[in-house]
């Protein structure tokens, strides 16, 4: 099961890389890092799975008696703050998306003055 | 877009990532001696596996449910952000503040055109603030004992304030989120100096006694994500309020 969380999220951060390395439209470029991130926050909550594992809450005394069991809480705690500040860095980026519209008239990332009129 | 859909340059960025993925595979399913990252069968491998068993310090530490061995939350998770590693949360709020201050610096501020809400929207935005608001303040008050806590709260708490500025509505005013997040942050950061008046190390949970699994348990846990809340939800309704404004 391990195993397939990895695939999948592995297979995520490359969707994303490819979408970063062929992409010529800003806003394309950014959707592919958003997916990116998904991946990658996805690995480490994998990295933290155990088969048929318990949530790491305390709640009687029988979750006591297996705190082997629980999933591994501390990729958990890192992605938590790690999506907040990706919307952060994602509003930030669109901003200076929209800046660079207003200059060069174009979101493509090939754009000058002289050919960005008409991209 | 020119030369967006050419052959070329999809197959070789095909060929580069299918090695590296490939690589990147073979290393993660690696059966060698050494740390196996998806190993994790064995409870020793794993990196919290000393927080889980609580030997951090003594070998022989155990404690029962709700009784008073240690000042943490139920919620281990919670615990891990808010008490071990607290410095780093106060930090990442500080980069999410400094990353919407270059946000206000960089939107360019040029007219835009706000269209009229419908009438759905417009009658139906109250009702649906009241709900997330209700929603996102269970959630920081029961941070520490449920999944969720106070980044998730501070989201759904904008996100009400979205509703209310896609309705045209009048919620709050940039003043009134420029007080809550200053007054969120200064507490944070003061309680932080008075914990260490009182125990003598900066952030040190200093209300202590309480039972595991209570409400009002925890210590200083729930209200660093109450502050963390009212934060994270002042500074995402600033970036919300920035792409909407008629200025």
């Amino acid at each position: 099961m391990t195993k397939v969380f990895i695939l999948s999220s592995l297979s995520l951060v490359f969707v994303g890389l490819y979408g970063v390395l062929t992409r010529k439209n800003i806003v394309k470029i950014l959707i592919a890092l958003n997916i990116i991130e998904t991946g990658i926050n996805m690995l480490l909550v994998a990295f933290g799975y155990i088969e048929g594992g318990l949530t790491p809450i305390l709640q009687s005394d029988l979750s006591i008696a297996n705190l082997d069991k629980m999933v591994d809480p501390v990729p958990q705690a890192l992605v938590l703050t790690s999506i907040v500040i990706g919307l952060g860095t994602t509003a930030f980026a669109l901003a200076l998306a929209m800046r660079y519209k207003n200059t060069h008239n174009s979101i493509s990332i090939r754009a000058t003055d002289e050919e960005g009129v008409n991209v | 877009m020119k030369d967006e859909k050419s052959l070329f340059i999809n197959i070789v960025a095909l060929l580069i990532l299918s090695f590296m993925a490939f690589y990147i595979y073979k290393v993660s399913i690696d059966t060698g001696s050494g740390i196996k990252i998806t190993d994790s069968i064995t409870p020793k491998m794993r990196v919290a596996d000393k927080y889980l068993n609580k030997n951090v310090l003594n070998e022989n530490s155990t404690y029962k449910f709700s009784q008073t061995a240690e000042d943490t939350s139920a919620n281990i998770v919670t615990s891990v952000v808010v008490d071990y590693r607290l410095f780093d949360t106060t930090l990442e709020v500080i980069v999410l503040f400094v990353t919407i201050l270059g946000f206000g610096f960089v939107i360019p501020k040029d007219k835009r055109r706000v269209k009229m809400p419908s009438v759905i929207l417009y009658r139906w935005a109250p009702i649906l603030m009241i709900l997330m608001l209700m929603i996102g303040g269970y959630m920081f008050i029961n941070g520490h004992l449920s999944p969720g806590g106070g980044f998730p709260a501070g989201a759904i708490i904008s996100t009400a304030v979205l509703i209310g500025v896609l309705a045209g509505r009048k919620t709050v005013n940039h003043k009134t989120l420029k007080v809550v997040e200053a007054v969120a942050g200064i507490s944070i950061f003061a309680i932080g100096i008075a914990s260490f008046f009182i125990k003598g190390v900066f952030f040190q949970n200093f209300i202590t006694g309480d039972r595991i699994g209570d409400l009002f348990s925890g210590g200083l846990i729930p209200v660093f994500y109450g502050l963390i809340a009212f934060k994270v939800a002042a500074e995402l309704s600033n970036i919300y309020f920035e792409f909407y404004e008629e200025c």
